[in-house]
């Protein structure tokens, strides 16, 4: 069994016992897989780890144990196969909104010439909405328009992998929603492979194809897999009135309530839906039960 | 902020003519300097003209002075331009060799805490060390005058750029050290394309109050060295009891001074950012 595009095994974040405290184990044995084009949400309460998860993948910070793979290689260190959008934008300040499209793709296409440059990044630009805000700085622009400049900015690099931090966590619900809407169009056209982290229930079943529920921590682990077998498009209105959608929302509110509670013992699920196929303990994802709807 | 700009003009004129103006009336009713004081030979040998100048004398002196400014009429007689071109080349010179030492080592300093602790130590010892106190050893190693004077300028100013330098480095966000790791940025596209734009505002603050302590570095090690420069007009002035051009040869330099930083301020907003 090949293993899948992403791959995170048995990871593990901990810090050292020093004098008295004894170790502290933030998250352990956490594993999943990520096919090509999936959307992946793990949502989770603060402090459970979700973001070191990420930052691991990205070669940010080193693991305490396990492995990450992409694409079959091992990777630790930071690259551009894993593009990132940080949770609060990091633009560089100095450079306008295309300037930091192009700094990036400068960084991933260094034999390009000027023109070809600047012709990737305002298509880019372009596809989050902001041809006309292209010469602004990142102090002159608001925090939606910042966080749609990092979601071009990043999947402008093409990267294998791409991890996104909260990345909506500081905008108003409509900014959100129209951002969103922005970010599944993207990633339908470009079929990247997304990693997102949030703490909104909603947002992870609109958005994604598989969404993982961490406990909480110290010592948080995946607790639920559940596949989002909703089909796309997906409208948020129509949604609403599905009830599929409510099993699955009620479902994740259950989980994130009870995440506290048990740690190491796993969740029992009564319900055998079809919608909520949970793998349990399996370290991958078994193809044959991914439902990816495009 | 027009009006603003504008008021702010009106009350520095006001405040001008207020100060110039009393000064006027007072030197007007002053009697000469009679009495006995602390540097009696002086007062004695002066006689009329020991007593400060009025404003109407120093701007007659200054609009002579400033018609022809590059007269030579010997060693100790040069219109004020020639005594300011020395002054400033010595400055310019001081000041560069202080910058070229001072960012690179500031920018190593800022990226490795070990040289950050190493150095500090001879950093702040060496920082406090007024330009007077570094004359005579200059004078007694480099020998040369003018060239002591340019050693004085650089090692005083060397300082405040060194330590905004490192101070700026080091401070640079971990967010955008972050973005130029995910984008496998080498170590020296990141120092040139991250660190060096991050930092350049506390960079470019540093060298502001650099060529200020340059400027006052120079007037006093001219003062000290003698031959040309502006520093060492004011005090030959002194010497000839010519409290015109004393007067005005200091408001010259305060002039300077006020163009020299004004350069500074005008570079540091083209590096400015908002965050």
């Amino acid at each position: 069994m090949s293993k899948p595009f992403l791959y995170v095994e048995n990871v593990k974040k901990s810090f050292p016992a020093r004098g008295k405290s004894s170790e502290l184990v933030v998250f352990d044995d956490v594993s999943f897989g990520a096919e090509r084009g999936e959307f992946i949400s793990i949502i989770g309460h603060s402090g459970c780890g979700k973001s070191t998860i990420l930052s691991i993948i990205a070669g940010l910070t080193g693991a305490s144990a396990g492995s990450v793979f992409v694409d079959g290689q091992a990777v630790s260190a930071p690259g551009l196969s894993r593009g990132m959008v940080f949770q609060n934008h990091s633009l560089l300040p100095w450079h306008t909104a295309l300037g930091n499209v192009m700094f990036s793709v400068r960084a991933r296409h260094p034999e390009w010439s000027k023109a070809q440059l600047l012709e990737h990044s305002r298509r880019f630009l372009e596809l989050v909405g902001l041809s006309k805000a292209e010469a602004r700085r990142p102090a002159q622009l608001s925090g939606g328009m910042r966080q749609r400049v990092g979601i071009a900015r990043a999947f402008a690099i093409e990267p294998r992998i791409l991890l996104m931090d909260e990345p909506f966590g500081a905008l108003d619900a409509l900014t959100r929603a129209s951002i969103q809407d922005q970010l599944v169009e993207l990633w339908q056209r470009t079929g990247q492979t997304i990693v997102m982290i949030t703490h909104d229930v909603d947002e992870a079943i609109y958005l994604s194809t598989r969404v993982l529920v961490m406990s909480d921590g110290p010592d948080a682990r995946i607790v639920e897999r559940l596949d989002i077998a909703l089909p796309r498009p997906r409208v948020r209105a129509e949604l609403l009135r599905d009830g599929r959608y409510h099993e699955l929302r009620s479902r994740l509110l259950e989980l994130l309530s009870q995440a506290g509670a048990s740690n190491s013992a796993h969740t029992p699920t009564s319900r055998h839906t079809p919608i909520a196929a949970a793998a349990r303990d399996s370290a991958v994802k078994r193809s044959e039960t991914v439902t990816t709807t495009a | 902020m027009e009006s603003l700009k504008l008021r702010a003009f009106l009350l520095s004129l006001i405040i001008l003519l207020v100060f110039a103006g009393s000064w006027e009336l007072i030197g007007l009713s002053q009697v000469p300097e009679t009495r006995a004081s602390s540097t009696p030979g002086l007062v004695a040998a002066a006689g009329e003209g020991a007593r400060l100048p009025r404003p109407s004398e120093l701007v007659t002196f200054a609009f002579e002075q400033l018609r022809d400014p590059f007269y030579d009429r010997g060693t100790n007689d040069k219109g004020i331009g020639i005594q300011l071109a020395h002054s400033l080349g010595r400055v310019l010179l001081g000041y560069s060799l202080a910058l070229v030492l001072a960012i690179p080592t500031g920018f190593v300093i800022g990226m490795s805490p070990l040289m950050m602790r190493a150095l500090y130590p001879f950093i702040q010892v060496l920082r406090p060390i007024s330009p007077l106190a570094w004359m005579p050893l200059a004078l007694f190693v480099i020998r040369d005058s003018a060239a002591s004077a340019v050693f004085v300028i650089f090692i005083c100013s060397l300082w405040p750029a060194l330590i905004n330098t490192a101070f700026g480095v080091s401070s640079v966000h971990a967010d955008y050290l972050n973005v130029a790791r995910t984008l496998e940025l080498s170590r020296l596209r990141t120092a040139f394309t991250v660190i060096l734009p991050a930092a350049a505002p506390t960079i470019l603050t540093g060298m502001r109050i650099s060529i200020g302590v340059s400027w006052l570095v120079i007037v006093a090690a001219e003062m000290l060295v003698g031959g040309t420069g502006i520093g060492y007009y004011v005090w030959n002035e002194w010497n000839n009891l010519d409290l015109r051009a004393v007067l005005f040869s200091v408001l010259v330099i305060g002039v300077v001074g006020l163009l020299l930083d004004a350069v500074l301020a005008k570079a540091s907003q083209w590096v400015a950012y908002e965050s």
